[in-house]
């Protein structure tokens, strides 16, 4: 459950507060965490924008985006294998810029205390989280577009250690003409992570290493109908420190009575090279499949459709 | 942390001589959200003004998918004239992303025309979403009545002067002399009405209250039951036997609704369909503001006579 508050300060600032409650692991049990709260200064000059806070970064196409309003049932593995569970969520803050061009480029800069614990984990500002993402948009007709852009983080890990991401992300949409709805979605987002890890030899005699790791996904979505949709995403991700790799399959389909109301139904295949750490959920099988079930709804104002 | 902090300086050093180079004298950037208002702020505008829009006339402007060119249009905007009343509330989306200060709500250059509309259908009840996608602020589509032209863009000159005062003047001048246009029309499209005064029609959304309380036409029933929800088959057969009942002739749709559903419910109750620009660009033909009213006016006119 996600509950949002969001709306102008004053003339100069708009504020978002996100809370999410939900059980962490399955039992009885209810977590209440603060997931965002940031606010956002809108009025600076030369096309700037600066937002503080807490915030999911705004890496790639899907990190910033909360589970409820993903176009799939899970957040993809190579997100949850690269950022962890919850993504890349930090306290910081974030400058945007975009130039008055001919074409649409947004450039942003960031700033975090780097407390992600898959990823970096030094969470210091001394040795801050940098990000950093160009984001593009070509309007290919008045039907279809395809928007694009590279994003990268570099932190320190809790061992002291480099650790820098790159990732890029794409996105096509064919919406014809008086449609409510688009028609064909297509996206991909991969990361390729590098980073020094410590390792140790039969003489337990530790040394630095570098580990080059690449993760992506595709996905397509077709919606003839205004109610229903159709998709399917692949996975496919190595790990970002230990040897190995793991693929995904995910049909899926959606219902949607209205624009407030989702039922979603998928099918995951997951393959891996090899048993996953142990883990009381179940999911640390070589081979698992899923069978996955969302139903989403929204109590309040009706929500803008981004690309 | 010192390298950060001046690479941060470095960049806002390197923006600022940027920017020193912009142009001193141009025409006035301004969005308009819908192409109703766009071809309205162009009348009051003139030559003074550059006007883009964010949607078109043939989708439905409650349902526009924020798209980053909407924001590089935003981007260069002195001046936002948007609908208001929820009808495009995802501009504020837009605007997000925009980096403009000038179009953040509560600058001068945000024009809401809505102001001084004396709105229809608005709730006397508590609104909740089981009544479909209801406006809680009442009904948005008022710009399909050319008898509010006179306050919206009145609106659009008090909002264009706001940013340019000193061409108050001139966007006064150029709005008396579309007004006069738009009142020979007026007379035209009143005297063509008249013979089918009092009429029912069938709307497939209920988006045409202005345009047919304008004219004296009656609203019978609405296609969809409730607003944005697809409608069921008790309600469409409840609507074919009132339309059959009350002698219904026309059943209007916009281009974004289902023509197959229209055509179906009009053919049972024996009614024709009526295609209606919902705004300008909506129909072939409808490319200004006077031309989209006209075609709508002779359009049901003609499908309306015995």
């Amino acid at each position: 459950m996600e509950l949002a508050l969001f709306g102008q300060i004053d003339p100069f600032a708009r504020g978002e507060v996100r809370i999410e409650a939900g059980e962490e692991t399955p039992g009885p049990e209810t977590t209440v965490r603060l997931a965002e709260a940031h606010l956002t200064l809108l009025t600076l000059p030369y096309g700037l924008q600066l937002k503080m806070g807490q915030m999911r970064a705004r890496f790639g196409l899907t990190n910033v985006i909360h589970e409820h309003d993903l176009p799939f049932v899970d957040r993809p593995d190579v997100l949850r294998v690269f950022f962890g569970e919850e993504g890349l969520s930090e306290k910081g803050a974030e400058f945007t810029w975009v130039p008055d061009l001919p074409f649409y480029l947004e450039a942003l800069a960031g700033v975090f205390n780097g407390d992600n614990e898959t990823a970096f984990g030094r969470g210091k500002l001394n040795e801050p989280l940098v990000t950093g993402r160009l984001r593009s948009f070509l309007e290919l007709s008045d039907t279809s577009a395809i928007q694009f852009g590279a994003s990268l983080a570099h932190g320190t890990t809790a061992d002291r250690l480099r650790s820098t991401l790159i990732g890029y992300e794409i996105k096509y949409k064919y919406r014809p003409d008086g449609w409510l709805h688009p028609l064909l979605t297509l996206a991909s987002e991969g990361i390729y992570s590098i980073r020094r890890v410590e390792v140790s030899d039969d003489t337990a005699v530790f040394e630095k290493r570098t580990r080059d790791r690449f993760g992506w996904y595709g996905h397509a979505e077709l919606q003839p109908l205004r109610r229903w949709a159709f998709g399917a995403r692949y996975d496919s991700t190595q790990y970002p420190v230990n040897p190995g790799w793991q693929w995904a399959v995910e049909p899926y389909v959606s219902f949607f009575p209205s624009e407030f109301l989702r039922f979603r139904l998928a099918y995951k295949h997951t393959d891996r090279s090899h048993r996953d750490g142990f883990t009381d959920n179940g999911g640390s099988a070589r081979i698992m499949d899923e069978l996955l079930f969302q139903a989403s709804f929204i109590l309040g104002a009706h929500p803008a459709h981004p690309f | 942390m010192r390298r950060w902090i001046f690479a941060l300086f470095a960049i806002v050093a390197a923006l600022t001589l940027t920017a020193a180079g912009a142009p001193a004298a141009r025409k006035l950037r301004v969005v308009a959200t819908i192409p109703d208002l766009k071809a309205l702020t162009e009348a009051v505008g003139g030559d003074l003004v550059d006007v883009d829009t964010l949607s078109r006339g043939t989708v439905n402007a409650h349902e526009m998918e924020v798209r980053p060119s909407m924001m590089l249009k935003l981007r260069k905007a002195d001046a936002l004239v948007e609908n208001g009343l929820e009808l495009d509330m995802w501009v504020d989306v837009a605007v997000q992303g925009a980096n403009n200060a000038n179009v953040v709500r509560g600058a001068p250059g945000v024009i809401d025309i809505s102001r001084g509309i004396s709105v229809l259908e608005v709730p006397s009840v508590r609104v909740d979403r089981s009544m479909g996608d209801v406006h809680p602020l009442g009904n948005p589509h008022y710009s399909l009545d050319p008898g509010l032209a006179p306050i919206i863009t009145q609106n659009i000159v008090d909002g264009l002067s706001r940013v340019a005062p000193e061409h108050r003047t001139t966007f006064e001048h150029n709005r008396q002399v579309f007004l006069g246009q738009l009142d020979q029309h007026m007379a035209e499209w009143t005297k063509i009405m008249e013979p089918v005064k009092g009429s029912k029609v069938v709307v497939y959304h209920p988006q045409w209250i202005y345009f047919l309380a304008r004219f004296g036409l009656l609203e019978a029933g609405w296609v969809e039951d409730r607003p944005g929800i697809p409608p069921s088959p008790q309600h469409l057969v409840r609507l074919v036997r009132k339309m059959k009942d009350e002698g219904v002739k026309a059943l209007i749709y916009a281009p974004w609704n289902d023509q197959k559903l229209a055509t179906r419910v009009a053919e049972e109750a024996g009614a024709k369909t009526v295609l209606l620009a919902q705004m300008v660009g909506g129909v072939k033909g409808a490319d200004s503001y006077i031309s989209a009213i006209d075609y709508n006016v002779k359009t049901l006119a003609k499908a309306l006579r015995p």
